[in-house]
């Protein structure tokens, strides 16, 4: 009666291929806002997991985690993208390799 | 209640001390001193107590699957240990006086005032848990005091090898602590009435007496020793050796041969040895030392050793003489150590080949230091020869191969005693660098005589002790329990 | 009457105390002939009170001539104990008795005239103040020592002598020799000290107890070999006290001390400490034969090799000082065969001439500021004829020449020797009496006759009247302390009666064969000396080169120093110097340091992955995830595929 249900296989397959991806692109890249979205891309692949789960269970706790999560992200994202402002701003360039060492 | 006073008192002027200015330097002397000063004034109404009342308190603390409270007492067996702590940090407390720099003195006076709490908390603590925390947080007045106050130049290293060494010591307390725990689901040693059997009650002594045994120290834990003895102050270093060095064998009284009989009897024979060894290598290594707090840091491995010889050898005369050398022990090594302050002060070295003759310049030091080596090297009628010559008669009665053995430390002991009393006062004189040697000041000589007051009083009447302190028969049945272990005696 | 026993014993006790502790804290703030005052007060009152104190004993009836005394007295609510830990439990106990009584007597009396000497002769010394109140701490612990009820108080007053010697032979701390020789008595006197702990030790475990009383009472109801054990422990306190084989060399060198002290501690009083314990614990001793006879043999060998080492020594105190070793080898030969009276008898004796022949001695050194070497002197008895003739009584006395007080005690111990039935000990005694009277002899001529002066400095002629009055009254003494026991009235062993409960034979039967032989022998030995020393002679230098060896053997006082040194020192402070040096920093040091550096190694290998490359974490993070998913896989899957097969 409904329309015909996506199974859950398809769900996890599409976010093993995104977090897949997210980390492939994280451990790739040295530009530091690429990698934060890579690091995007991998926190999507398990909303999506949660979600798709929430709903082969009918069970809301997996959907509430979605929120902490995009919540989370967010958060996470405003500091990272200022400290690499901060690291820009100083030494002209934004390669992750150069900032090894932790201090100025 | 007195015992929160007594306790927490010495950490209360601590706490006043900061708010006093730093340059106010007098001022600061004059409140730790009254701090210190009252502190053991309070203490000594514990003695109108009588012998087997105890003061007792306790405040539940954590409720939940394992229980413990906020339990601190004074009986029989603490008394003295408190009376202990309370005298030898009057002394230190009004020798730190001398502390030369005098911007830094707030800080140094209060970290003294602070061991003295968590030594306090120590000798009180009748919960495990609480025991457990002032063990571990002695470790950081001590730590703070020889990073930032130790004007040796190994007193880091030193600081870094009693912290490690101590921590570790902790853990192996804390591990055993917990497997304990977990079986009794209390610390508090009250309801502790769980008679643990077999491999569990074995490991879990084994750990507690590694802690014990690192804090005394024993050989061949004892590497710490000599450098934190060494590169301390004199104040710190007469605390540490007269007060902390008792911790773990009062906590063996009170916490581990109570709890673990079994245990202490089956593994008697391997602790008897660690004795012994650190009688007579304590002894030996005295001997050939040349520097003068080393070798009195090495004495002290010696006379402690004899207290372990003492409680495992499970004779009833020798364990509560244990108790009465710990508390002479203490009056004799924080006497020796204050004196020996004074000196290098005055001479600027701590090698014995470098200096000498002192008695002729400075007569009163020369008799307090008479007094104090007479009453380390074992003479009748001073105090160290009263806890030295009643745990051997109690021993020799158990196990007499182990006394004899030990016996020969006593004639070790006069020569060591001897090279330090007279290398230092005797002979020709000799002061490096031309310095003058100045008499003691009334303030060294009064904030000694109570200690010495102590050795003579304890040389002449033990029996004073002996009846305020378990002795086998009365209320207090620490030591009966623990000797009347069945199929062992 | 009861009042006076039981308070005359603690005021005795404690007289010399408040003197000591008087100079101690008054005497720097006033004159310095204060404390010699109060020195000397403090110990006459004593001896005038010890003898109230005999007195009043010895009018007791017999069986109540050994009295007990505890502080505080048995009626006290709450009994006063030493040390408490029941079972164990040692009292204040003092016991007086005969034994103890004469010990006191001579302690306080014969004390008493030294302390008078030292304020003459220590007058020039600027430690005037601090020597009296050690002499008083001296006198304190010796008599707590005799005085004491049982063997805890005993090994106080034990230890106590011995820090008194210490302190006094080390008096002059600014001599290297002085503080060598001080260190060297306490390090033997605590080996005897060991020996007495060790045997009380076996006393507790055998009697349950440490009192005279119970362990003497019970000795009887003891195995003999646990009270051989007993008896050789607490010779071996004996031995080193008295300085007998083989713990007698810190002796001589204790001579570094000032004569006074070695009149009164090295002569008369401390060093005889030994026979007094043995004739104390004689019920142990009754009942341990082979323990005893130890005792007699080590004394006999003791007396003959002393007198030996002394016939060619050249320093005046040490010639004195190996006369001491002998003549207490005496007193421990004669209880050891079990004649208490007789060496008690000869302890008397003997403190009254050797404490004379120590005085002249002193008055001689003094007088030549500090020359103690004979061959710097002679030609003196014209100078100094009070040192002269005092030293002559002296020497007669010791020699056995009656009627001296020496002949009279050794000869009851020759007698009671061979009554005993030692004839081998008893021959020994005698040709020892012969080498006592040649080296002394040798000496009396060597200083006072012998041609003229030969030293370089001028003696001062004068001797204060504080030195003068206490030698001439010992020099009586000497002569008269003898006629204590004459034949048919032997005052000694009546007064001991009570103590040995009859186990004494009586003193003062001359026997002709043996006391000539005895006087005879003193007289070939005079006679020896005189040919050799009393005048100009070419036998001596002949006979010096026919005996070489011999005499460099004597010399060296058969090497025991040599041998010690090598046997015992040496290794001794090698192992102890190795062990700090190497040993300590190396090896057990070097285990801690060793775990420290395994934990640093550790830490740097493990750092080289630490590179602070994001992308380095980055993949830690996903090998990480992908061994837990594998793992979980495993569990889930591979088990599972496990079980299927």
């Amino acid at each position: 009666m409904a329309a015909p249900q996506i199974p859950l296989g398809d769900y996890l397959t599409v976010a093993s291929a995104l977090f897949v991806i997210g980390a492939i692109g994280f451990l790739l890249r040295r530009n530091p806002i690429t990698m934060l979205m890579a690091i995007e891309l991998m926190w999507n692949a398990g909303n999506l997991v949660f979600a798709a789960f929430a709903r082969q269970f009918v069970d809301m706790t997996g959907q509430v985690f979605v929120f902490v999560v995009i919540t989370v992200a967010a958060a996470e994202a405003a500091i990272a993208l200022a400290i690499v402002v901060m690291v820009f701003r100083r030494k002209r360039d934004a390669d992750v390799d150069d900032i090894s060492v932790m201090r100025g | 209640m007195l015992i929160d006073t007594v306790i927490f008192l010495p950490l209360l002027t601590a706490l006043v001390l900061l708010l006093i200015p730093r340059a106010a330097t007098s001022v600061q002397k004059g409140v730790a001193l009254a701090g210190a000063l009252l502190t053991f004034a309070f203490s000594l109404a514990f003695l109108s107590l009588g012998p087997n009342v105890a003061a007792d308190q306790t405040i539940p603390w954590i409720s939940g699957p394992w229980v413990a409270a906020y339990h601190v007492r004074v009986d029989a067996l603490r008394l003295f240990f408190v009376l202990l702590t309370t005298l030898v940090s009057v002394a230190c407390i009004w020798a730190a006086f001398s502390y030369a720099h005098a911007q830094r003195l707030r800080g140094y006076l209060c970290l003294l005032l602070a061991f003295e709490t968590t030594l306090l908390g120590l000798f009180t603590a009748a919960d495990l848990l609480l025991f457990y925390l002032y063990w571990d947080l002695m470790l950081i007045p001590v730590f703070l005091l020889l990073t930032g106050f130790a004007d040796h130049p190994g007193a880091r290293q030193a600081a870094w090898s009693y912290l490690i060494y101590n921590g570790a010591g902790g853990l192996a307390l804390l591990l055993g602590i917990v497997a304990l725990v977990s079986q009794s689901h209390t610390f508090e040693l009250g309801t502790l009435a769980l008679r643990l059997t077999g491999p569990a009650e074995a490991w879990i002594f084994i750990a507690f007496a590694l802690a014990f045994l690192i804090k005394t120290p024993a050989f061949p834990f004892h590497s710490w020793m000599p450098p934190t003895y060494t590169s301390a102050p004199p104040p710190v270093v007469a605390m540490v050796s007269g007060v902390q060095s008792k911790a773990g064998l009062f906590a063996m009284l009170a916490f581990a041969l109570p709890l673990f009989p079994h245990a202490a009897h089956a593994f008697a024979l391997p602790l008897l040895v660690l004795a012994v060894a650190s009688v007579v290598y304590g002894a030996i290594a005295a001997m050939g030392e040349q520097d003068m707090k080393t070798l009195v840091a090495f004495s002290s491995l010696s006379h402690l050793g004899l207290v372990w010889l003492a409680f495992f050898a499970f004779d009833i005369t020798s364990v509560s003489a244990g108790i009465l050398m710990l508390v002479s022990h203490g009056l004799i090594a924080a006497a020796l150590f204050l004196l020996l302050g004074f000196i290098e002060e005055r001479v600027g070295t701590r090698d014995l080949s470098r200096f000498g003759g002192l008695a002729e310049k400075a007569p009163r030091l020369g008799v307090m230091m008479l007094i104090a080596a007479m009453a380390a090297l074992g003479l009748p009628g001073l105090s160290g020869f009263a806890g030295e010559f009643l745990i051997l008669i109690g021993s020799w009665q158990t196990q007499p191969v182990f006394t004899s053995i030990a016996l020969v430390a006593v004639v070790l002991a006069c020569v060591y005693m001897l090279k330090l009393l007279q290398g230092t006062m005797h002979g020709p004189v000799r002061v490096p660098d031309e310095r003058t040697v100045s008499e003691m000041r009334p303030r060294e000589a009064w904030l000694l005589a109570p200690l010495l007051a102590g050795i003579i009083f304890l040389g002449v009447w033990p029996g004073w002790f002996n009846d305020r302190t378990p002795s086998g028969t009365g209320a207090n049945t620490i030591v009966g329990a623990v000797l009347a272990e069945p199929g062992q005696r | 009457m009861q009042g006076f026993l039981t308070t005359a014993p603690f005021t005795i006790l404690s007289l010399p105390l408040l003197g000591t502790i008087f100079i101690a804290l008054v005497g720097p703030r006033v004159h310095r002939s204060v404390s010699a005052v109060i020195g000397n007060l403090s110990i006459l009152g004593a001896f005038v009170l010890t003898a109230m104190l005999a007195w009043t004993v010895w009018h007791l009836p017999p069986d109540a001539q050994v009295v007990t005394v505890k502080y505080p007295p048995a009626w006290a609510a709450h009994p006063v104990f030493w040390a408490h830990i029941p079972p164990l439990t040692i009292s204040f106990e003092m016991r007086i008795d005969a034994l103890a009584l004469l010990w006191m007597l001579i302690i306080t009396g014969v004390g008493f005239l030294i302390h008078l000497y030292s304020v003459g002769y220590m007058a020039d010394s600027h430690g005037y103040r601090t020597f009296f109140a050690y002499m008083n701490l001296f006198v304190f612990m010796m008599l707590l020592l005799v005085m004491a009820g049982n063997f805890l108080w005993l090994l106080v007053g034990w230890g106590g002598v011995g820090l008194a010697s210490y302190l006094l032979i080390g008096f002059d701390a600014q001599r290297t020799a002085a503080v060598l020789a001080a260190r060297k008595a306490l390090i033997m006197n605590v080996i005897g000290d060991v020996g007495i702990m060790v045997a009380i030790f076996l006393m507790y475990a055998h009697f349950g107890s440490l009192s005279y009383k119970e362990v003497f009472g019970n000795v009887s109801a003891a195995n003999t070999n646990a009270l051989d054990w007993i008896g050789i422990w607490l010779l071996l306190g004996a031995v080193a006290k008295s300085a007998q084989l083989p713990l007698q060399t810190w002796l001589p060198d204790a001579m570094e001390g000032p004569t006074p002290v070695s009149a009164l501690i090295h002569a008369a009083t401390m060093v005889t400490a030994g026979v007094y314990l043995i004739a104390r614990a004689h019920p142990i001793y009754d009942h341990a034969p082979f323990a005893a006879m130890t005792v007699a043999v080590i004394g006999c060998a003791t007396a003959f090799f002393a007198a030996t080492v002394g016939t060619v020594q050249y320093d005046i105190k040490r010639v004195l000082a190996y006369s001491t070793m002998s003549q207490i080898g005496y007193m421990i030969l004669a209880v050891g065969v079990g004649a208490y009276a007789a060496g008690t008898f000869h302890f008397i004796t003997h403190a009254f001439f050797k404490a004379l022949l120590f005085m002249a001695a002193g008055i001689v050194i003094h007088n030549l500021d500090g020359e103690q070497d004979v061959r710097k002197m002679g030609g003196l008895a014209k100078r100094m004829p009070l040192a002269f003739w005092t030293f002559l009584i002296g020497t007669l006395a010791i020699s056995g020449i009656p009627p001296f007080a020496g002949f009279f005690s050794k000869d009851a111990i020759f007698d009671q020797l061979l009554t005993h039935g030692h004839p081998v000990l008893w021959a020994f005694a005698v040709a020892t009496a012969l080498l006592t009277a040649y080296y002394m002899f040798r000496l009396l001529f060597l200083t006072f006759l012998s041609g003229d002066y030969r030293g370089t400095r001028e003696p001062h002629a004068a001797s204060s009247t504080s030195m003068a009055v206490p030698t001439s009254i010992l020099a009586v003494l000497s002569v008269i302390g003898g006629w204590l026991v004459l034949p048919g009235h032997d005052a000694i062993s009546a007064k001991l009666e009570p103590v040995f409960a009859g186990a004494l034979p009586e003193m003062g039967g001359i026997n002709a064969m043996v006391t000539g032989i005895a006087i005879a022998a003193a007289l070939v030995g005079i006679a020896v000396a005189w040919a050799l020393y009393g005048r100009a002679s070419q036998a001596r230098t002949k006979l010096r080169t026919v005996l070489s060896p011999l005499r460099a053997l004597l010399l060296n006082a058969y090497y025991f120093d040599t041998i010690y040194h090598w046997l015992f020192e040496v290794p001794a402070l090698t192992v102890a110097s190795d062990v700090a040096r190497y040993v300590e920093p190396d090896g057990v040091g070097g285990f801690t340091s060793g775990v420290a550096g395994a934990t640093t190694k550790i830490g740097d290998v493990m750092r080289s992955w630490e590179t602070g490359y994001l992308r380095r974490y980055g993949l830690t993070m996903v090998i990480g995830m992908v061994l837990v998913l594998a793992f979980y896989l495993y569990l889930v899957h591979g088990a599972a595929a496990v079980g299927m097969k």
